[in-house]
């Protein structure tokens, strides 16, 4: 993980390939009771077709490129 | 938000974002290591992707994650310049109840690829087919969500928000393609 940090700004932080799976698994077994890895496989088979629009979907989602 | 290279670019994008955020957390702010041109886009999130506590006695959570992608812009005085590819933010009461979500995702499965709102929970709407329906909007920013989170009694950490957040929306507008 790298940091950038300056003054009067949060802490932007560019994640490792490792934190940023856990990332995402942490927010998949949070809103979707999946692993992150659980929720890739889904993702790519197209298991979300029609469900994508649920608020839980769409936020872990978004998070996708952490895991990839 | 352009920059003479990829990295560039992308600090430019993100360091009016980095303070914005700055007036009302001090939660990180976390990138999947997207400063380099991708064929798939980026992510960005504050925090772990989950709720964010906001001050005041309201205790209002906030979630903000976006997707974007570096691409050539010629025209630009980069030649490089993040765009937006889409996001998710999200503002919850106290009890992690949604009130209002924010939702772009042009590349994902829904039906619905432009940008739209959705009322949850802690909306207390009446109407049950409001509750669930997508509600059409233009593109929103983070500085438009942080806004509305004071609005909604959320206080910001340092006086000068207004300010920062003016500045930044500006920069927003300035780059954008549409919206």
């Amino acid at each position: 993980m790298t940091t950038g940090v300056t003054e009067g700004t949060v802490e932007i932080r560019e994640l490792g390939t490792e934190q940023g799976r856990e990332l995402l698994d942490r927010q998949a077994r949070r809103y979707l009771g999946m692993s992150g890895e659980e929720f890739i496989a889904a993702w790519d088979a197209g298991e979300f077709n029609g469900e994508s629009e649920t608020p839980e979907v769409a936020r872990v989602a978004m998070l996708l490129p952490f895991g990839r | 938000l352009a920059g003479k290279t990829p990295r560039e670019a992308v600090h430019a994008f993100l360091d009016p974002l980095g303070r914005s955020l700055r007036q009302f957390t001090l939660t990180p702010l976390n990138v999947s290591g997207g400063y380099y041109v991708a064929a798939e886009p980026h992510a960005l999130t504050l925090g772990d992707g989950g709720p964010v506590t906001l001050g005041g006695s309201s205790r209002l959570q906030i979630s903000l994650s976006q997707r974007y992608r570096v691409i050539e812009a010629p025209e630009a005085s980069g030649p490089w310049k993040v765009t937006t590819a889409g996001y998710f933010y999200a503002i919850a009461d106290a009890e992690e109840r949604e009130i209002v979500s924010f939702h772009w995702h042009p590349e994902g499965e829904s039906y619905m690829v432009t940008p739209h709102i959705h009322l949850g929970p802690g909306a207390e709407v009446g109407h049950r087919s409001l509750a669930d329906a997508h509600l059409p909007s233009g593109r929103v920013s983070i500085e438009q969500v942080l806004r509305l989170a004071v609005a909604l009694g959320a206080e910001p950490l340092l006086e000068d928000w207004e300010r920062e957040l003016d500045r930044s929306q500006r920069l927003h507008e300035e780059w954008r393609q549409w919206g």
